[in-house]
């Protein structure tokens, strides 16, 4: 059974404390860590649980977006460790206070952040797309949906 | 799920009801789907002038890229793509799982 979670918003000073006072409560197991790139915003997003009785609380901080970093949680909750590297990898966000580790699914020294709304997706630049035929006789439609002009202004 | 509703195995192609209009290709979020097509002038009796129809020459899934989404099958507005339950279509290569419109429509009479 799937319930909805409500989102507490948490600054940014104050995430380790709003985390362990979700342990506090009995929700002491990381489910996931994210972090969702709205292009206005970059949020990190964390889902703990409470295994007990399948309680959860979902907790969400704003980043700045220029220069995104966070406290790791990783001392009180372990389980976050795998989300956390992730998370940098694929967001770009610098995760405070934890042990560096090497890269995780990223080739080492590649800081692109895919997950990022402003990453262009090179795949999708370079492959033909096989919606650009028109068999209706209107005008061509330039770009597919998805890529961004900017994307394309370099090559 | 119901017993009616198939499951997300293979995609079925009815050709006939295709009128390569291009609204899969489009949305397809993986780029799987690549369709031809060429307009052919049909008179009938009593037009006035010959009617313009797209005819379907070449429509292909590649099901190394589908991501079994069902986007297409939604978005088709003359339901000419439907969800069919055979699923025995492994492929040694990459161009066995390129299936073209003889194949895909050949899902469609074995019922949901």
């Amino acid at each position: 059974m799937t319930q909805t979670t409500a989102i507490i918003d948490i600054a940014a000073d104050e995430w380790v404390a709003a985390c362990t006072a979700s342990a506090a409560r009995g929700c002491d197991v990381v489910d996931w860590l994210t972090a969702v790139d709205t292009l206005e915003s970059l949020f990190v997003v964390v889902h703990v649980v409470d295994p007990g009785s399948s309680r959860s609380e979902m907790l969400r901080c704003e980043l700045d977006s220029e220069r995104p970093e966070i406290e790791s949680i990783t001392s009180w909750f372990p389980g976050a460790d795998w989300h956390e590297r992730e998370t940098h990898e694929m967001f770009g966000i610098e995760f405070l206070g934890r042990s560096q580790t090497n890269a995780l699914l990223m080739r080492a020294g590649d800081a692109s952040s895919p997950m990022r709304k402003t990453a262009a997706l090179d795949a999708r630049v370079r492959t033909p797309w096989p919606g650009q035929e028109s068999t209706t006789g209107r005008r061509r439609q330039k770009l597919p949906p998805g890529v961004r002009a900017e994307w394309t202004r370099d090559e | 799920m119901s017993d009616s509703t198939p499951q997300r195995n293979v995609i079925a192609l009815l050709p006939e009801a295709c009128t390569s209009c291009m609204v899969c290709v489009r949305e397809c979020p993986s780029w799987c789907i690549s369709l031809e097509s060429h307009v052919e002038a049909v008179s009938e009796e009593g037009a006035r002038r010959p009617r313009t129809v797209n005819v379907l020459d070449e429509f292909t899934i590649d099901y190394g890229l589908c991501m079994y989404c069902g986007i297409c099958i939604e978005t088709c507005p003359f339901d000419a793509l439907a969800w069919r339950d055979s699923f025995d279509y492994s492929s040694g290569d990459r161009q066995g799982l390129r299936q073209d419109a003889v194949d895909l429509s050949r899902w469609w009479p074995t019922g949901s």
